[in-house]
């Protein structure tokens, strides 16, 4: 029933993408973050649905009118080369079987990217996207909040299978890079009742990663929390609520969560620390001996490679999204990813500049500001976890991309006007300017 | 309730590629119509704030 009732919402998807090939990043993004097949239990599972929603957008996009040239700026360049080196990587893995298929995920994210910053031009377009990201995620996080407050938080709230968020730490930290996301369509919103709903859904999200038992999730919330606080407007309302929640939280949740949390204080006793440590060791070691190369896709992990650099130990996955690229994609990777970071929060800083004395921009300037804790909480989680591929940091950046070229338009354009008016030309204004 | 939820889902998304085509396929492009209605922006040429600032911007234009 799951199946069919999932076949029915793609194909009228499908169908609008062929008039509104925009509508084709949408169900893509959906399908890609939500993950809705695996809920299914039947055919779905194993059909190409997002092959399919990904061939037809592209389609659909190329003979459309819709705009083709992305915007040439260093996110677009950076993509771009992490793209072509990642395949170019792909071809030294140590297990090609092994690393082409975790590849062949990742140039579609990475494609998404691209396509959402030639496409977004404009506010319900980025606005569309965001409700389809909160959509997918807090779908997962309100199912789990209830879930933690039905059973007493006894039981860990883990994600859906053969996903990137199935186990509780990815999907802690997807559920906290999200929730920046949720505040701004709050904030956005015209409608009361979308707002409490969102509120509500919120507040649920909140207990689904405290029922994730997630000690990654646990250290990205707070530091969530502490600079929502220190950045909210109203300096009261925010430590209120989330004084609320802690206390309620405090009481409901049972011992073993305070218990595993606790955790976190001996860390370096910890032998799932210490297997993080042999982690990044291995991934150093691999980069440096196979310079500029990595072992592909979650290539460290292979049993034949832990073993050289950490003989008669047990493998562990990266668990920190730097080394996981570092031991992937070898330094050029590192670099490349690196630099994306670099450009991401550049333009960030940028835009919340420009756009804080813009009204007509103030959506600009409240949705850089909610992005930038969804990489707060992408930072410090990631700083964990294997999660570096994840496909909210490419959507990130080419959200990022699209507002500055709407931003940086609009000035000029606003500039020009200004300088029209006052009778001297654009190029008279440059000039007493300098 | 996991079905109710998967029914829900798929509503939802069904709800914003609607919304998204009534604001933008349609041509408004102003995000104000259907449920998930964005609020308002203010344009860049009326000025807000102190009554100084509006006659300003009248005398400017």
């Amino acid at each position: 029933m799951r199946d069919i009732a999932l076949m029915l919402v793609v194909i009228v998807g499908i169908i609008s993408t062929i008039r509104y090939p925009y509508v084709g990043i949408l169900l893509w993004t959906w399908i890609t973050l939500m993950v809705p097949h695996q809920e299914a239990f039947g055919f779905s599972r194993s059909f190409p649905i997002n092959l399919i929603v990904a061939v037809v957008t592209i389609g659909a996009w190329i003979f459309s009118k819709e705009r083709k040239q992305p915007p040439f700026d260093a996110t677009f360049f950076l993509l771009c080369l992490f793209l072509i080196w990642i395949t170019i990587n792909g071809f030294q893995a140590v297990d090609p079987q092994w690393s082409w298929p975790l590849w062949d995920r990742t140039w579609r994210i990475i494609a998404l990217g691209i396509l959402i910053s030639v496409l977004a031009t404009g506010r319900v377009r980025v606005h569309a996207l965001i409700w389809v990201i909160v959509l997918s995620v807090f779908y997962y996080g309100v199912k789990g909040g209830l879930f933690t407050l039905m059973t007493g938080g006894h039981y860990q709230v883990v994600g859906p299978p053969n996903s990137p968020i199935g186990d509780n730490n990815t999907l802690a930290l997807a559920i906290l890079m999200v929730f920046p996301l949720a505040n701004y369509l709050r904030l956005q919103s015209a409608s009361r009742l979308v707002r409490v709903l969102l509120f509500v859904a919120m507040i649920l999200c909140f207990f689904s990663v405290v029922g994730s038992y997630s000690r990654g999730g646990f250290l990205a919330l707070s530091a969530v929390v502490v600079i929502a606080i220190l950045r909210a407007k109203r300096k009261w309302l925010y430590p209120v609520v989330v004084g609320v929640l802690i206390v309620y939280a405090y009481q409901f949740m049972p011992q073993s969560y305070f218990d595993r949390i606790g955790t976190i204080q001996h860390a370096q006793d910890d032998g799932s620390f210490q297997g993080r440590v042999d982690a990044w060791h291995v991934a150093y070691g691999y980069a440096k001996d196979h310079f500029p190369f990595g072992a592909g896709f979650s290539g460290p992990e292979l049993p034949q490679i832990f073993g050289i650099y950490e003989p008669n130990k047990e493998t562990h996955a990266a668990h920190n999204i730097f080394f996981e690229v570092l031991g992937d994609n070898g330094f050029v990777g590192l670099a490349i990813y690196v630099l994306l970071w670099a450009v991401i929060i550049w333009n960030s800083v940028v835009l919340r500049y420009k756009t804080k004395k813009v009204p007509e921009f103030s959506w600009v300037f409240d949705l850089s500001g909610m992005l930038q804790l969804t990489l707060v909480a992408f930072c410090v989680g990631g700083s964990a976890l294997s999660f570096a591929y994840y496909d909210i940091l490419f959507i990130t950046a080419a959200l990022f991309s699209t507002m500055r070229v709407l931003v940086d338009d609009r000035l000029i354009a606003t500039r020009e006007i200004a300088v029209n008016r006052r009778g001297m030309s654009p190029e008279a204004s440059s000039a007493r300017a300098i | 309730m996991n079905s109710f939820f998967y029914g829900l889902g798929l509503i939802a998304i069904l709800v914003i590629i609607h919304w998204y085509v009534a604001n933008d396929g349609m041509s408004q492009n102003d995000g104000s119509v259907g449920f998930l209605a964005m609020k308002p922006v203010k344009p860049r040429d009326i000025p807000t704030g102190s009554s100084s600032a509006k006659k300003s911007f009248r005398r400017k234009q």
